[in-house]
């Protein structure tokens, strides 16, 4: 089972996402991008869904923190945000995102996105 | 005020969520308590071998199953009635409190605008400064009223969250108060001279400048403890739900997962040819006894049968052999009296029939003896005769006895069969059944996923939206005490300058209030509200 590293600082939102993902894949959580980034590193990720406003370290900076990373180069990253604003969008995918999607988002829509990227 | 016009069901709808906090906690209990049963339950099948405790024990789970079902949907339902009216209480009150702050940042704005006209209205026609010194009255007096709506609407946050209808009719009144003084502010824009920035300088100079002054912190500080009040009781009220809530919709869906899981493993055992639970064999082997115990019950009633022909045609020899005897009884009567005529004829010759009377002396001995000998075996016959019809019956009655056992026992076992073979051609139902619920509980966690989301996300930016208004707050009345207490024109421009820029920054908390619309959007609340519909929002790089 493929491995979905989850990271946003509401457990509540934790907690709905990870209904959507339940069964198909492994989810593991972090409440902000510093620990993002720690979980990244003790094990294999195969899909990064990152908030982006999150204290400590938001979601955009940990993105690029983990680019540099050789073992997370290239795997598959989706910003999962109510950032909606096109400026914030162009930061993301400059930062290496590969995807956004706007919450509250359905999870149906939310999967089909990660099916094709995993 | 579109978004007033929801007040009814909105303070209702408050009133319920609160109520309706308890709910799901009851079901989450009910779902775990079933769940457990139904692992426990799963436990008790596996570790049995007998097949009809097995089904009993699968029925019994598939009813109670349809009964939880009924129970959650129920709850359910509720929970979303409840969530859906406090989601749209939320909207309500999010474009109520973005009106009024909407409102507030106008008053500013337009409160220095009117500071720019009346002070610098000192070289504009006569006509024009008298409306402007009226204006000036008007808001004057609009805003010493807004110290009594201040000490009037110290909890009408408060009052609103507890769904009272007054609470609602504050904010309308404030907000209607508050138009009322834009709209005034708006006309004094008409006043603004066009080299008002040059003007700045000459209406520090003016001696109500202070007074005026002083009035609209007066209303800045009931305008900013109203929205904080108004948007912290919001929070409070909103972040007790989410979590627990997220926590009872995650179980829920964990504890589906595993149901199913578990289903699917006694699917496979009881439909897997190799599996010794597999029906078809169970099936196969039970209609073999069946036909074992018909052969049996036949065997029993033939020998039973051939047993009692035997014991009547034993019953006849015997009495064949008592009515023998009988003829051999008659017998030695007439030997008996030959031995007396004898005997007789033999004292008759006298001496010479000595020696015939002691042979007719014996032929009567024989006689007796005959006789006694004849009437022992009459008795044993008798006797015989008593236990063998005895017998008869005895052997009669159990035959039949245990071919009725036998026969009980068919019927019971054709009862069962019958059980078996219905739950066998139900099974595939059972179990079709039974996994289309959980996929009905699938469907309605993922259909009010994004209602979830939404819940969360409000209090988020309720509480970003609060902070932001906090801060903006905090920085504008410092600015306005260093402008009321400074000394210099020099002084004071600088800080009405950076009043002006921290104006600016209100497009902030109104980006965060758009982004609220747009949810209220999303979600069809905004039908009421007359907002446009926004598409999902989802991009690929």
């Amino acid at each position: 089972m493929k491995k979905i590293l989850l990271v946003d600082d509401s457990t509540a939102i934790r907690n709905i996402l990870k209904t959507a993902l339940f069964g198909e894949y492994e989810v593991v959580e972090a409440a902000n991008g510093k620990d993002a980034l720690d979980t990244a590193l003790a094990g294999t990720v195969n899909l990064f869904l990152f908030d982006v406003n999150m204290p400590v370290m938001d979601g955009i900076q940990a993105v690029r923190e983990l680019r540099k990373l050789p073992q997370y180069k290239t795997t598959p990253v989706v910003m999962l945000t109510t950032e909606s604003r096109e400026e914030k969008r162009q930061e993301g995918k400059a930062a290496g995102a590969n995807g956004w999607v706007v919450k509250p988002c359905d999870p149906e829509k939310l999967l089909d996105v990660i099916r094709k990227m995993i | 005020m579109g978004a007033l016009s929801l007040k009814g069901g909105a303070h209702r709808a408050v009133r319920q969520g609160k109520t309706a906090n308890g709910r799901p906690l009851v079901l989450f209990a009910v779902f775990i308590a079933v769940a457990v049963m139904f692992y426990v339950l799963y436990l008790l099948v596996r570790g049995q071998d007998n097949i009809f405790l097995s089904a009993g024990i699968v029925v019994a789970e598939a009813a109670v199953l349809a009964a939880t079902a009924v129970i959650f949907f129920m709850s359910f339902y509720r929970a979303q009635k409840t969530n859906d009216k406090l989601l749209r209480t939320l909207g309500g009150l999010v474009l109520t409190s973005g009106k009024l702050l909407d409102n507030f940042f106008h008053y500013f704005d337009g409160s220095f605008m009117l500071l720019h006209t009346v002070f610098g209205t000192e070289s504009a026609n006569g006509n024009k400064k008298e409306e402007a010194e009226k204006l000036v009255a008007a808001l004057l007096s609009a805003t010493a009223q807004d110290e009594d709506l201040s000490m009037k609407s110290k909890n009408t946050a408060e009052r609103l969250l507890e769904g009272r209808a007054e609470g609602f009719q504050e904010i309308e009144e404030l907000v209607a108060h508050s138009d009322n003084v834009v709209a005034m502010l708006a006309r004094a824009r008409e006043f603004l001279p066009e080299d008002a920035a040059a003007r700045l300088d000459s209406y520090y100079k003016n001696i109500r400048c202070n007074e005026i002054l002083s009035n609209v912190v007066v209303s800045y500080d009931f305008y900013s403890e109203l929205i904080h009040e108004f948007v912290a009781s919001i929070i409070v009220d909103l972040s007790k739900s989410s979590r627990p809530l997220s926590e009872e919709i995650l179980a829920i869906k964990e504890n589906a997962n595993r149901f199913v899981a578990n289903i699917k493993e006694w699917e496979k055992e009881l439909t897997d040819e190799k599996s010794p639970k597999n029906f078809a064999n169970l099936m196969a082997s039970y209609n073999r006894q069946n036909a074992d115990f018909g052969r049996l019950t036949h065997a029993i009633e033939a020998n039973n049968a051939r047993l009692e022909k035997r014991l009547v045609s034993v019953e006849n020899h015997v009495r064949e052999i008592g009515n023998q005897s009988s003829r051999v009884l008659s017998i030695a009567e007439s030997v008996n009296v030959l031995s007396i005529n004898a005997s007789i004829e033999a004292a008759r010759a006298g001496e010479s029939g000595k020696g015939f009377k002691v042979i007719a002396d014996e032929i009567k001995d024989l006689s007796d003896l005959t006789h006694t000998i004849i009437d022992g075996m009459a008795d044993s016959m008798r006797q015989a005769q008593i236990e063998v019809s005895a017998t008869v019956k005895e052997v009669t009655a159990e035959g039949e006895q245990l071919s009725q056992g036998i026969r009980g026992q068919q019927k019971e076992f054709s009862v069962f069969y019958s059980v078996l073979e219905s739950y066998s051609k139900n099974f595939q139902s059972i179990f079709a059944s039974v996994n289309k619920l959980i996929e009905d509980i699938d469907v309605h966690i993922r259909q009010f996923n994004p209602l979830f989301q939404l819940h969360e996300l409000s209090v988020q930016e309720m509480e970003n939206l609060n902070k932001i208004i906090s801060e903006f707050l905090n920085e504008q009345r410092g600015e306005m005490n260093a402008l009321i207490e400074g000394f210099t024109d020099e002084a004071r421009r600088a800080r009405v300058n950076t009043l002006i820029r921290n104006f600016e920054k209100k497009t902030i908390s109104r980006f965060e209030l758009q982004v609220l619309e747009k949810i209220v959007e999303r979600y069809g609340f905004a039908k009421e509200m007359g907002v446009r519909k926004a598409s999902l929002d989802i991009e690929i790089f």
